[in-house]
């Protein structure tokens, strides 16, 4: 999800990861904030808008890419792929871990997201279907007879007004 | 969103093909299908224009410390509060995903969020005032099993 409009955040965040070898410098930031905004930009136009010579903007791009700090990428739209719902399922879970059920969830193609949650449901999950037939067939014959699933609580998106995740694990 | 464009095994093997890089040129994608630079211009401008795909930087979110994928159940002070209240959520840059919604809350938003704290500062100091806003609840999701990055709703 976007936390900001920019990758301010990266540099401040060296977290954990594998991809957080390095700290971002301003340079980064300004390519990765560009990119946002025009993913297919030539590398010599990107290096005018950064301010830097082409080749400084061809060894930061693969530096990025090859740290899997940042990935430029086509993404989708759901509806114009033939995907009509995408729905929010909370999962409550028994008698097996919420991350096994989970890992069994994140192997379905129609499940697109899956966390484990901390509130009502152990699992939180969203899933896309082409329509509703699609939808019943997934969450009450698959998703419904995976070992551990006890209860589902689905939320079906009537109207989606914003979905653009500009963060996930690479 | 575009629902009427109809799409061939050409332009789903594009749209695969970016999905993976999208950085990579229409000549090296040209090449790779066996087609030219020029159907592959035409081909990925229909497909932009029609809002099909988009190009999208992604961050990794182990460049987080703990990143915690918060979805706000948002329930408005009445139901005809629920279209405005929507739209001012989705212009608030913090939140990727906002959806009016049947079943389990009147609005669902999402943000992903580092700490308890900084989803506290958010819930009081941005969600609770906007119009609208009755009663948030949120459940957190941690340690990402499964995110597939590539889909996304092109909305005006």
């Amino acid at each position: 999800m976007a936390r900001d409009a920019t990758a301010r955040s990266g540099g401040r965040g060296r977290g954990g990861g594998d991809a957080a070898t390095y700290e971002l410098d301003e340079i980064d930031e300004k390519i990765i904030a560009t990119l946002r905004q025009s993913g297919r930009i030539a590398n010599r136009d990107l290096a005018r808008i950064v301010d830097v010579n082409e080749a400084t903007v061809r060894t930061r791009l693969r530096r990025l890419e090859e740290s899997d700090s940042v990935r430029v990428v086509a993404m989708r739209d759901l509806a114009a792929m033939g995907f009509e719902c995408l729905a929010a399922v909370g999962i409550q879970v028994k008698g097996r871990s919420a991350a096994d059920v989970g890992h069994d969830l994140a192997q379905l193609d129609e499940v697109v997201t899956v966390n484990v949650s901390i509130g009502t449901h152990d699992v939180e999950a969203q899933v896309v279907a082409r329509d509703l037939a699609d939808l019943d067939r997934l969450l009450t014959h698959v998703i419904a007879h995976v070992p551990g699933v006890e209860k589902i609580v689905p939320g079906l998106a009537l109207k989606v007004l914003k979905y653009t995740p500009d963060w996930a694990p690479l | 969103m575009s629902k009427g464009v109809a799409l061939d095994e050409i332009d789903h093997k594009i749209i695969e093909r970016l999905g993976i890089d999208a950085r990579v040129s229409n000549r090296e994608i040209g090449r790779e299908l066996g087609l030219t630079e020029g159907t592959i211009r035409s081909r990925l401008k229909r497909l932009f224009d029609n809002r099909v795909i988009r190009v999208a930087a992604i961050t990794n979110t182990s460049r987080l410390r703990n990143p915690i994928l918060a979805y706000l159940w948002i329930e408005a002070n009445s139901a005809s509060d629920i279209e405005d209240m929507a739209a001012a959520l989705a212009k608030v840059p913090e939140i990727g995903f906002v959806a009016t919604m049947l079943g389990r809350a009147d609005v669902l938003a999402m943000t992903l969020v580092e700490n308890g704290n900084e989803l506290t500062d958010f819930l009081h100091q941005t969600v609770d005032r906007i119009p609208g806003v009755r009663r948030v609840r949120y459940s957190l999701g941690q340690n990402f099993i499964k995110h597939d990055f590539r889909w996304c709703a092109l909305v005006d």
